[in-house]
């Protein structure tokens, strides 16, 4: 009874954004013949992205692992990493020799954070929030098609999770788009979790 | 009789004495002959402070490479960035490539900040006057790229850009004050911290900025001196300075 709730609450937290990712697509229709290309500034969508989507990651991947979650939530984060893991690694074919390794950044997590079930889940939830932020301004400011259709699929990915993220949380129902988030902020909050190795 | 036979000798251990005298002088200079290293700007103090005996030609590695080239008498090469190494590697020029330090991207403002500049993103008010490599030359490539990523290619239209051949122009342009501010290393700032001010730019949207030598094959190359100089950089020495100069090191082999 609870998991039907939770699904049906899913389904309308999601459904306005897969109406976006939907319109995105019908606009790109003819886009999915093209492989991306990104032109000028599209490149700090995929950029950031692929910074946002290892953070994430890092912390999906350390959550599944962490005593301070049920075995349930562990599994499901697990999932979610995977899911990540897939989004950044697509990210990084794009950029190619810019592509963002753990090489280049290193992640940085508070310890503490990790210690606390709460915690680890409002700031998973947080890092989907940013990242459907800025796929939605990217959906709005990509200049070539194909890019712009596999911002929006990376879209339609984030929300997902942030719903999956926010039933963990028993989080009230929102029927609320994502707000749209500019580069310099999303690049400044995930900025506060990393490092350059070698510097 | 001894003293005449003494005589006698002394010329002969005279001559034996010049010709070693002269034989030294030969062998000396050919041991002592500076090895040539045509460098990336931005090495330009951490070389000579490695290795002080050498004759070092610090400029853009791009024009470096050109005059590489075109048969310039160089015996190693280093770059701030791996396509200019790679490039005469390809052309069998040098040897390949070895990785042997990183660098991070920032903006300098001249002591006290005339321009006001808190942020990089201030820069988008324009009216600033803004020394910025040229896209040639590493520095300048990497600029563009950081740029872009932060969506601010715009500020090289919407404030007066004066392009430089080298980070060495750059830093000087931002330590004399006829900038208000100009994109280079972070090893720059330090060679001339008391006349500048850092401004750190996002870590997300850096490139990576990767250093790279090889040893220049040409003919009357000293190769042996230059494998010598190789092993010295990315030895202890080498990594010593660099860490001095405010480099970051790639993990030792």
């Amino acid at each position: 009874m609870r998991l039907d709730l939770l699904r049906v609450r899913s389904l309308w937290l999601v459904a306005p954004l897969v109406l976006v990712a939907l319109l995105t697509i019908a606009t790109s229709a003819r886009a999915e013949q093209y492989p991306p290309a990104p032109k000028g500034e599209d490149i700090a969508f995929l950029q950031l992205g692929a910074v946002g989507e290892l953070v994430t990651l890092e912390l999906f991947r350390a959550a599944s692992h962490s005593d301070a979650l049920g075995v349930n939530e562990q599994h499901t984060l697990g999932r979610l990493a995977d899911q990540t893991s897939q989004a950044w690694r697509g990210f990084n074919s794009l950029l190619g020799e810019g592509a963002i390794s753990r090489e280049i950044f290193a992640v940085h997590l508070p310890a503490s954070v990790l210690r606390s079930r709460g915690e680890t889940m409002a700031l998973a939830a947080r890092f989907e929030r940013l990242l459907s932020g800025l796929y939605l301004s990217g959906v709005q400011s990509t200049i070539d098609p194909p890019t712009r259709l596999l911002i929006g699929n990376h879209l339609l990915m984030s929300t997902q999770a942030l719903t999956v993220l926010r039933g963990m949380r028993g989080a009230k129902l929102n029927l609320k788009v994502p707000k749209q988030l500019s580069v310099e902020y999303v690049g400044e909050q995930f900025d506060h979790y990393l490092a350059i190795p070698s510097a | 009789m001894k003293t005449n036979h003494s005589s006698k000798r002394s010329p002969r251990r005279l001559i034996a004495l010049v010709a070693l005298a002269v034989g030294l002088l030969m062998t000396a200079p050919a041991a002592a002959n500076a090895l040539t290293v045509y460098a990336a700007s931005s090495l330009r103090e951490a070389f000579p402070k490695m290795a002080s005996g050498n004759t070092y030609n610090f400029s853009g590695s791009n024009e470096l490479q050109l005059q590489i080239e075109h048969g310039a008498p160089a015996d190693v090469f280093a770059s701030a960035a791996p396509e200019e190494a790679q490039d005469l590697f390809q052309e069998g020029l040098c040897t390949r490539p070895v990785t042997f330090a990183t660098n991070t991207v920032v903006l300098l403002v001249p002591n006290g900040n005339p321009g006001n500049i808190k942020s990089v993103y201030n820069l988008r008010n324009g009216s600033r006057t803004l020394a910025v490599g040229t896209p040639g030359v590493p520095i300048g490539s990497y600029t563009r790229q950081l740029l872009a990523r932060l969506r601010l290619t715009s500020i090289l239209t919407t404030n007066t850009v004066t392009l430089e051949k080298n980070v060495g122009g750059i830093t000087a342009k931002v330590a004399l004050g006829a900038v208000d501010a100009g994109f280079a290393y972070v090893t720059d700032g330090r060679i001339v911290a008391d006349r500048v001010e850092v401004i750190r730019l996002p870590v997300w949207a850096q490139p990576p900025v990767r250093y790279q030598a090889c040893v220049v094959k040409r003919s009357g190359a000293d190769t042996a001196g230059a494998e010598q100089f190789m092993k010295q950089l990315v030895g202890k020495p080498g990594r010593a300075a660099l860490k001095e100069g405010g480099f970051g090191l790639p993990p030792s082999a």
